[in-house]
């Protein structure tokens, strides 16, 4: 199995993802950790990590900028680490500022109730908000390398093709037909309108209210004329996660369901042509030693080999000894097989590292090193 | 402990990959058990519940899978869909209006109306009553989207209250309100595990649905707890094996060492289930890890007895 230096070297982006609790929070800060060890400048983007977690990477007072973590294995090698938590909603906040024509659209969007729920709402946003981030941070930022924790996620275009829905919602067309005629005509005069546009608008002002369409109407319509940035923006987002030089990886749990969604992940990236530079299967319990057939051991001769005294082990302890023994057996032969299939999808280039399951949780430095040492094996 | 089968509506929330569905379906046997009329629901996810009650897919529209259950995967753009026929009456007029290209956008750019109509087609077949005026069913079990859109869906009342203050959406969402808070009728089971995330985001959770939302809390089930292997002088033993490290053999090595992992991973647990009982003044129920390849009805039938067991012991107490 390859490690994963090889897989990432050269990457100026590397994107973390698969489905929620596999530990992609974890993967991002440790690789993030080595890769400043090293003598690079980092940034790690993370969404809403736990909080002890957090601490030991210096998060929990920080917000929608990168906040430097000092360390003197860094400095020793002229490496920097920088981390942030991804707030959709600041995210947005600075998009909007940025894009906005003056300070009257800026407020008239900030100050739209629908913009909130818009902002804080899942499908797309979060996506969005974090690929959008990535762009800015890996071109403005001044950083050899921007690592993100995703959205947790179950396929990939979900996340990777957030920004290109968001275009479809916030469409042009959409002003011809509704919101133009809406703000032009205002709710109480569709009279004014052409046949269709008025009676549309009507069978819609019954179906949500009128008060609300206008709201809705006035948040998207404060929009205009930020599309075209908006659509130049998505474009070179998409670019940038198509270049060559940013890498995906893909962290799996060990259960044999989770690592068939792995490899179906892996195949969806490569479908869309997006790099795939390999799988991270975290908390494996895979013993090769395990593998071998334990059951007809006679145990209490080789504790005595061992110098341990012969009452130290009845014949009950030594039962419930290959009893629990037999659980890792059987989890070993399986991972085995699944392994062996994930093995053949990867390919020559990509990593396929396997992170054995801590004995504790893993939230200070140390245990981050260990678990990075283990990536890069 | 609370009789949570009381309630007309469960709604299963918890961190993704804790469990929800496992739990969920199987609160759906424990309801049939005791002879309730059930519809289980699940939201625009992979359809988990099927494979776990043993029947067959679940699809948009309602279905009888088992004797006394109804299963419906509720989809967003269905149930949009749904609803605008029901306020315009005519599905021709539905696809005049709602299909154009313009309109789909628009109501796709505005995410709460797509979790408003799904909360709604919820709390619709909460009144469904058959011919003779009673409820179509006792009991409906909805398995929520993992956390952070479960939170959201379930907040929407209250978010779309303060947005829209008068007409068709406002009467219906002051409703779904009132249903959401009754504490009569709803209740919100917790799942989590015994590990450090999340447990911190089933506190968090509570807090929100409790504190901030209103939403009045069912039971907590702690799942996939790891089982005690051996006992304490044993666990003495296996530690005692581990820190001296002696010369021996490797099969004895690997022996051990699958022991001294089982001891680990049932102390660490054991830190979780303490800290949840301690920060949650919920019942709780440990559910064991299942030493299984996939998930399947029987595994279902295995926790569902085992909260049964669990339900029956206290309720007696």
């Amino acid at each position: 199995m390859a490690g994963l230096d090889k897989a990432i070297e050269k990457c100026r982006v590397i994107v973390v993802c698969g489905p929620g609790g596999v530990g992609k929070t974890t993967c991002s800060a440790a690789i993030a950790y080595r890769l400043a060890m090293q003598g690079k400048k980092v940034a790690v983007l993370t969404v809403d990590p736990a909080r002890r977690l957090a601490d030991s990477l210096g998060l929990e007072t920080l917000g929608n900028v990168p906040s430097r973590i000092e360390h003197s294995r860094f400095a020793a090698q002229g490496g920097e680490l920088w981390a942030m938590m991804l707030d959709s909603r600041s995210a947005y906040d600075e998009m909007v500022s940025r894009y906005a024509r003056n300070e009257e659209q800026k407020q008239r969007i900030l100050n739209n109730p629908f913009y909130q729920h818009f902002t804080q709402a899942v499908g797309g946003s979060h996506e969005y908000a974090a690929m959008e981030k990535i762009y800015d941070l890996s071109c403005n930022g001044g950083y050899d390398i921007v690592i993100l924790d995703t959205p947790p996620s179950l396929h990939a275009l979900d996340l990777l093709q957030a920004p290109q829905r968001m275009m479809d919602v916030v469409d042009e067309s959409i002003f011809k037909w509704v919101i133009k005629p809406y703000l032009a005509a205002g709710k109480l005069s569709v009279q004014v309108l052409s046949f269709g546009s008025a009676y549309i608008l009507k069978i819609l002002t019954r179906f949500i209210g009128g008060e609300m369409l206008s709201d809705i109407a006035d948040f998207l319509g404060s929009f205009q004329g930020m599309f075209g940035d908006f659509h130049k923006r998505a474009e070179s987002v998409q670019k940038l996660l198509h270049d060559p030089n940013t890498a995906f990886l893909v962290v799996s749990s060990p259960s044999p369901a989770s690592m068939r969604e792995a490899a179906a992940f892996q195949r969806e990236l490569e479908r869309a042509a997006y790099n795939f530079n390999g799988f991270i299967v975290n908390r494996s319990l895979y013993d090769e030693n395990c593998l071998v057939d334990l059951s007809s051991l006679d145990f209490s001769e080789l504790f005595r080999s061992a110098g341990y005294p012969e009452e130290m082990i009845s014949s009950v302890f030594g039962n419930k000894l290959k009893d629990n023994w037999k659980i890792y057996n059987h989890i070993s032969k399986k991972f085995k097989q699944e392994n062996q299939q994930l093995e053949k999808s990867t390919g020559k280039q990509a990593a396929l590292v396997q992170i054995p399951l801590f004995e504790r949780d893993i939230h200070d430095i140390e245990s981050l090193m260990e678990f990075a040492a283990l990536l890069w094996d | 402990m609370k009789d949570i089968f009381n309630r007309r509506l469960l709604i299963t929330m918890g961190k993704g990959g804790v469990g929800r569905s496992l739990i969920s379906a199987a609160l759906v046997k424990c309801a049939l058990k005791r002879g309730k009329k059930v519809l289980c629901v699940q939201i625009s996810s992979e359809d988990r519940l099927s494979v776990l009650l043993g029947c067959s897919k679940a699809t948009t529209e309602v279905k009888e899978a088992l004797p006394g259950l109804s299963i419906v995967n509720i989809q967003a753009a269905e149930a949009l869909k749904e609803y605008a026929v029901m306020q315009v009456h005519l599905e021709f007029i539905y696809r005049l209006v709602f299909e154009n290209r313009a309109v789909k956008y628009f109501t796709r750019a505005v995410p709460a109306l797509k979790d408003l109509v799904i909360l709604g087609k919820i709390l619709f077949h909460e009144k469904e009553t058959d011919s003779s005026g009673k409820p179509l069913y006792d009991i409906i079990i909805v398995d929520a989207p993992a956390t952070g859109h479960g939170i959201f869906l379930l907040n929407i009342p209250s978010v779309m209250l303060s947005a829209v203050q008068s007409g068709p959406i406002n009467r219906e969402v002051r409703d779904m309100y009132k249903v959401l808070t009754d504490p009569t009728l709803t209740a919100v089971n917790f799942v989590s595990l015994p590990e450090e995330m999340p447990a911190n985001e089933t506190i968090e959770l509570y807090q929100k649905l409790l504190m901030e939302y209103r939403i009045p809390p069912g039971l907590l089930f702690i799942n996939a707890v790891f089982p005690a292997m051996f006992s304490a002088r044993e666990e003495g033993i296996i530690e005692k094996f581990q820190t001296d490290n002696k010369q021996c053999d490797w099969r004895l090595r690997c022996l051990m060492k699958c022991a001294h992992m089982s001891v680990a991973r049932h102390r660490l647990n054991k830190t979780y289930v303490e800290m949840l009982h301690e920060k949650l003044p919920l019942d709780s129920i440990k559910l064991p890890y299942v030493f299984a390849d996939e998930m399947d009805s029987s595994i279902t039938g295995l926790i569902s007895d085992t909260i049964d067991t669990e339900l029956n012991s206290r309720g007696r107490a």
